[in-house]
């Protein structure tokens, strides 16, 4: 009788807290949203801007090809690839502390996909031509493959999403009131697809599921395999290379696994859900991602060596650029602030605080989209013909609307969140409180108090 | 006149003359302008030497930068650049330059000077014995066109036919027992989250 008031407590405890930021988002909440739309709205006007008078606004030249929005294209689709990676690999392992995260993680795959995605047409000089690659697709052009591989993994993403939100969308439906609004209450009603929890229901559901989980793994790897693939099919050096696949995939992971840190830990301060995520959960997400920076810097010193040794005019000048030309300030910041930096906080017991795991998410955020700008600015910037490196340059329109975009991924999750439950309500009562704030005891031994 | 008068006198011309206010010199001649001569000679491995001689302009500086540059017509006339070379005593410069493709280029000289950009008169080579960098075709591309379009295109639909089947079985699964008067199993609590609620599942 005690345990089963105690597993109500929980229960609702539970429910509240996963239903807080549509319910009571806070005093926050509209100032941030505003502050952010607006940054997002100067974005698209910037944009607009572009449109209008040529992509010479945004810094391109003939011999400046790829700019600023390259770099954004790889860097927002990798942190959605590293975010569900993330989800799908600890779901088939049944790694149960990742509960409490799981829903942010999906929810960051879907946002920053999305964003990511958008790059590639923000980055076309004429975005109306997009329509031909649809109707006249060439099919060895690896821009074609990666337009079909980005959209097949957004579906994916979303598929991936959805599923496990059922039963918590049925909750909503069941227990959300007049409160929650006529448009949430059709949505859930609609999307919920009559959702009660029988054993069958449970039953296709985790099939689906699990399915999803297995079938999303390959297609993410084979995903951005596909958009490293675009730069390495070219002829120009400091891209042409084998490694590129698996180079772009570890990092990929390793910066999504850093932003799911750092979108973790703002949900959890934002919302007061300290009660389901600890710090163990923060020390285990920084562990695997220092383990992926590890393996990220092997595959750099293995890139970089290769090409230095390779004695080809071109592929060395791009080492030399990198190494200790223009952009090394650039590249030793990434090595030390963005790759060893993260790795020493994730791996260093003295470290495991959440404010310098949370650091060392951002460095390797912040560290990784830098090295996306050191792999597409040299390379397309250095001469095919002669010897002259063309000059890049940063104009307010491109830094605008990069601001624009990296504003949309916390105003994207704040608005997802809106809808659907923080937390993987079903999920987690199933597996009961134990099972999943287990790691937290660690909590309590290394002196961080549980609230 | 007496001697001394006469001597002052030639030491008055004297002056006058050294300072140039009774017989000023001829004006100082203005330097000609100055001209940019280009042209290539080819060497026997297909490479050609790109020179340039600036002549005019008053005395010839060296290590100054003369710019060579293909007219390329792409998407409309524009400068490639060939690279640069600097000037010699003499007023020459000279680079290498290894074209990658055949056939009848135009080229043409820069030289900066203080405030102005001098350019050479246009002048061709024609290319025929040019390394390209890129293989006109790859040996193995035709087996891969062959092979992966058709196999990418399997792969992608049996993608798409297992997100549909993951996805429709979900749907109808839960569907198909929506129907059954089964106990809700929503998490275990009390009650709404919601005080304002008025409904709460029928099957709880």
């Amino acid at each position: 009788m005690v345990d089963t008031a105690a597993e109500d407590r929980d229960g609702a405890a539970l429910r509240e807290a996963a239903f807080r930021p549509i319910q009571m988002p806070g005093r926050w909440f509209w100032p941030i949203f505003v502050g952010l739309s607006a940054v997002v709205l100067a974005a698209l006007a910037a944009y607009v801007y572009q449109v209008r008078s040529g992509l010479w606004v945004a810094g391109y030249t003939d011999s400046a090809f790829y700019g600023i929005y390259e770099a954004n294209l790889v860097a927002f689709i990798g942190v959605s690839y590293g975010g569900a990676l993330v989800s799908a690999v600890l779901r088939l392992t049944n790694a149960r502390w990742r509960l409490p995260i799981t829903r942010m993680a999906e929810g960051m795959a879907l946002v920053s996909l999305l964003i990511g995605a958008s790059f590639a047409i923000v980055h076309l000089g004429r975005p109306e031509r997009i329509w031909e690659l649809i109707v006249e697709p060439q099919a060895g052009s690896p821009i074609v493959w990666d337009a079909i591989a980005i959209t097949t993994y957004l579906v994916a993403t979303l598929i991936f999403l959805y599923l496990p939100l059922i039963p918590d969308l049925a909750i909503a439906r069941d227990r959300l009131g007049p409160s929650a609004g006529r448009l949430r209450r059709t949505l859930y009603r609609w999307a919920a697809v009559g959702w009660i929890g029988a054993p069958a229901q449970r039953r296709s559901l985790n099939w689906s599921v699990g399915a999803m989980a297995i079938l999303i793994i390959p297609l993410a790897v084979a995903v951005h395999s596909v958009l490293a693939w675009a730069f390495s099919m070219t002829s120009r050096p400091g891209w042409h290379s084998t490694i590129f696949g698996p180079y772009f995939v570890i990092g990929a992971l390793y910066s999504g696994v850093a932003l799911v840190i750092v979108v973790v830990a703002a949900f959890r301060k934002a919302y007061a859900l300290e009660r389901y995520i600890g710090l163990q959960h923060f020390v285990s997400l920084a562990r695997i991602m220092a383990v992926l920076g590890v393996i990220y810097l092997y595959l750099t010193f293995a890139e970089m060596l290769t090409s230095a040794y390779t004695r080809t005019r071109e592929e060395a000048s791009i080492v030399a650029v990198l190494l200790e030309g223009a952009y090394a300030p650039a590249f030793w910041l990434f090595m030390i602030g963005g790759i060893l930096a993260p790795i020493l906080i994730g791996f260093l017991p003295g470290a495991r605080k959440v404010r310098y795991l949370v650091l060392a998410g951002l460095l390797a955020v912040v560290g990784m989209w830098l090295k996306r700008l050191l792999i597409t600015l040299p390379a397309s910037t250095a001469p095919l013909i002669g010897d002259v490196w063309g000059t890049v340059q940063v104009t307010w329109v491109a830094i605008v609307i990069t601001l624009g975009a990296m504003a949309a991924i916390p105003l994207g999750l704040m608005i997802l969140f809106r809808f659907v439950p923080v937390l993987a309500l079903d999920e987690m009562a199933e597996a009961g409180r134990e099972s999943y704030s287990e790691p937290v005891v660690g909590q309590v031994q290394t002196g961080e108090a549980v609230p | 006149m007496n001697a001394r008068m006469l001597v002052a006198l030639g030491l008055l011309v004297a002056a006058l003359v050294a300072s140039d206010l009774v017989l000023p010199g001829p004006a100082a001649a203005a330097d000609p302008p100055t001209h940019l001569l280009a042209s290539a000679e080819e060497r026997e491995d297909g490479s050609w030497m790109l020179v340039a001689t600036v002549t005019g302009g008053g005395a010839v500086q060296s290590q100054r930068t003369v710019e060579f540059l293909q007219i390329a017509d792409f998407f409309g006339e524009r400068f490639v650049p060939l690279g640069n070379a600097p000037t010699d005593a003499a007023g020459v410069a000279s680079r290498l330059y290894k074209p990658t493709s055949n056939g009848l280029q135009r080229v043409v000289a820069r030289y900066q000077t203080d405030g102005e950009t001098v350019s050479s008169d246009v002048f061709e080579i024609q290319v025929s014995g040019a390394a390209p960098v890129l293989a006109s075709e790859a040996p193995v591309l035709p087996t891969i066109q062959a092979l992966a379009f058709p196999v990418g295109f399997a792969i992608l639909i049996l993608v798409w036919l297992a997100l549909a089947a993951i996805l429709l079985r979900a749907m109808f699964g839960i569907g198909r027992a929506a129907t059954q008067d089964v106990p809700h199993s929503i998490p275990k609590g009390s009650g709404p989250v919601d005080p304002e609620s008025t409904r709460t599942s029928s099957r709880e």
